[in-house]
């Protein structure tokens, strides 16, 4: 009788705690954003006298700095509502046109045979063991030059050849059996519809899981979006240049970097809500970061 | 008779050459886009960095450039007179520093949790959305709010404890600020991968240990760690790799304050870069940064082989389990 309640008690700590451990650290990991966002909601008194407060006191919240920054005055000087257009465009574009180039150079590597093929993988292979940090400035240079820098053309280009995302959607061609495509050809239709219709269908799960990747690359990369728009007018910017000009020129504006830096991120918290369950999968099948 | 037949194998011939020319049109067609690109923006560069690295470069006047062999490298590893010496190396202890103190952290933290999530308590499916989350946001909005966490008047951890430590002009407090930023931002990808490894471990081989009395932490060290070796040296090198890349966090928070304790050589480069001109020494200073990156990179490939054609075996398992379900 004692042994089973014993047990009983065992099997219920088994249980929660472990709930009640990961309940601490998920709210230790929550009052970042959460006090982040109720500090944006503040008035400017409340910041002053209630600064360890979560959320504003009762009744005292303000959605001024929001509108402010992204239809108001403030958005004249720190244009918010722009720079989130910048980055969706340049996010967007950047994903599927690197996505296209990755998935057509894949189908070239994988269903056609010709010389200097295996010469041209490991030269691809071998581009991934160098750090970008090795490129960094010569980019740089190389972005000036063509007259790219300073818009977003000259972060959107130079990323097109996503290698890793070639290779995992390469690896995943591969498992497609050749003979579909023989067929496919022998029945008179173009490599370009064999393509199209054929191999880009059985291996979407791989293309969809390297263009997730590709999107939160690029909405996310900020070194190089530092030096390429270092010089550009105020409306080029993207978010994290902005964000970041903003965190080093707005003084004491607490509540006002708060929520340009909460606008920033709904968009991407959206895009995470909707597509977490493949992120997570990604990051297991094809070991991107 | 003898006519047809030539005429037929000309024909044929033709026939050959004309798909050998369109196979190598549909060939240029499909990996031009991307050859392009990653020649142009890849290749070039790596080349000329390379190249620049080993000159004296002289911005105003490049015909006056002249060639030093290794010498570039050679002072920013051993001149102590050298400006750029001096950059190095205080950047790189740094980092080395970051490496040291976030490793353990960024290891031994999401071990934990996804050995609490693997054990699937309530709701264990939104805790890892929520260890997840902080990743997918851009480095300047997390930069943005761990300012502000540790602000000196207005900060949340300063009024919350009653304290009056300024976190960024003042070591050790500034790597902490760092540290607790970069372990809150990024520890989600570590957690899924050893999520995903947890996950497979045979659990007849725990109920094995339990009956051999073999219990708690003992069970964590001789049983699970064994059994997820791989997936281990992949998050610990990839964690590596990505602390040795430090630049947003000390960028934004610390901006490489107090009194340059926190500047890395990333921070040194972009900020040469930002200058007109592109000299030599900063070219052989991100090719020598690189090279430890390569180094641990390389590492990684021979200690992770296993892994990946465990992987790959697992996958056509799946697949021939699909098919048996078709």
């Amino acid at each position: 009788m004692i042994g089973n309640k014993k047990l009983r008690v065992r099997k219920l700590c088994a249980k929660w705690i472990p709930f009640a451990v990961l309940l601490v650290f998920a709210i230790l990991w929550l009052i970042p954003f959460v006090w982040a966002f109720g500090t944006s909601l503040k008035t400017e008194y409340d910041i002053a006298n209630h600064p360890a407060g979560l959320l504003p006191s009762w009744g005292q919240w303000t959605f001024e700095r929001y509108s402010s920054l992204l239809w108001g005055e403030y958005a004249n000087i720190y244009p918010v509502a722009r720079w989130l257009l910048n980055s969706v465009l340049v996010a967007v574009s950047s994903t599927v046109l690197s996505v296209a180039f990755a998935a057509m150079a894949a189908y070239a590597l994988v269903f056609f045979d010709f010389k200097l093929k295996k010469l041209v993988i490991s030269l691809f292979l071998m581009s991934m063991m160098i750090p970008s940090i090795i490129n960094l400035i010569p980019l740089y240079v190389i972005v000036r030059d063509f007259k790219m820098s300073g818009s977003v053309v000259g972060l959107i280009i130079p990323g097109l050849a996503n290698v890793f995302g070639m290779i995992v959607i390469r690896s995943f061609f591969s498992g497609i059996p050749k003979e579909l495509t023989e067929a496919a050809t022998l029945d008179g239709a173009s490599q370009m519809r064999t393509f199209w219709k054929i191999v880009v269908p059985l291996g979407k799960n791989a293309i969809i899981v390297v263009a997730l990747f590709a999107f939160m690359g690029s909405w996310n990369d900020f070194l190089f979006p530092q030096l390429v728009l270092s010089n550009a007018d105020l409306d080029k910017l993207t978010l994290a240049v902005g964000l970041t000009i903003m965190s080093s020129t707005s003084g004491n504006d607490i509540g006002g970097r708060l929520a340009a830096a909460f606008i920033s991120m709904i968009p991407v918290l959206i895009f995470f809500i909707c597509t977490q369950n493949k992120l997570m999968e990604g990051i297991n099948t094809t070991g991107i970061k | 008779m003898d006519n047809d037949e030539i005429e037929l194998s000309k024909e044929l011939q033709r026939q050959k050459r004309k798909t050998a020319v369109m196979k190598h049109l549909n060939i240029l067609l499909f990996l031009a886009p991307f050859a392009i690109v990653f020649a142009i923006f890849f290749l070039y560069p790596l080349g000329y960095g390379i190249y620049v690295s080993f000159f004296k470069w002289n911005i105003y006047n490049p015909s006056a450039n002249e060639f030093v062999g290794f010498g570039n490298y050679f002072k920013i590893l051993f001149d102590s007179e050298n400006i750029y010496h001096e950059y190095f190396m205080q950047g790189m202890w740094n980092t080395f520093l970051f490496v040291l103190m976030s490793v353990p952290c960024m290891l031994i933290i999401p071990f934990a949790l996804a050995y609490l999530i693997n054990m699937k308590p309530f709701g264990w499916k939104v805790f890892k959305c929520i260890f997840f989350a902080p990743g997918v946001i851009s480095i300047a909005a997390v930069g943005i709010i761990f300012t502000e966490l540790f602000n000196t008047d207005y900060g949340l951890i300063n009024n919350l404890f009653n304290l009056q430590i300024q976190w960024t002009n003042q070591q050790p407090y500034a790597w902490i600020v760092i540290l607790v930023c970069s372990v809150w931002w990024s520890i989600g990808s570590n957690l899924v991968i050893f999520h995903a490894a947890l996950a497979e471990v045979d659990k007849t081989i725990y109920e094995a240990a339990s009956l051999d009395g073999c219990v708690g932490l003992k069970k964590i060290w001789y049983i699970t760690l064994p059994s997820i070796k791989n997936q281990f040296m992949v998050v610990l090198m990839t964690t590596v790799i990505g602390s040795f890349g430090l630049y947003g966090q000390s960028y934004l928070i610390t901006k490489g304050g107090p009194d340059d304790t926190t500047q890395t050589v990333i921070m040194r480069i972009q900020a040469a870069a930002s200058k007109p001109g592109f000299t030599g020494m900063v070219s052989a200073m991100a090719i020598c940064l690189g090279i430890v990156i390569i180094i641990c990179t390389v590492i990684q490939h021979f200690s992770t082989k296993e892994r990946g054609e465990k992987i790959s075996r697992r996958k056509r398992g799946k697949d021939k389990n699909a098919e048996a379900k078709a």
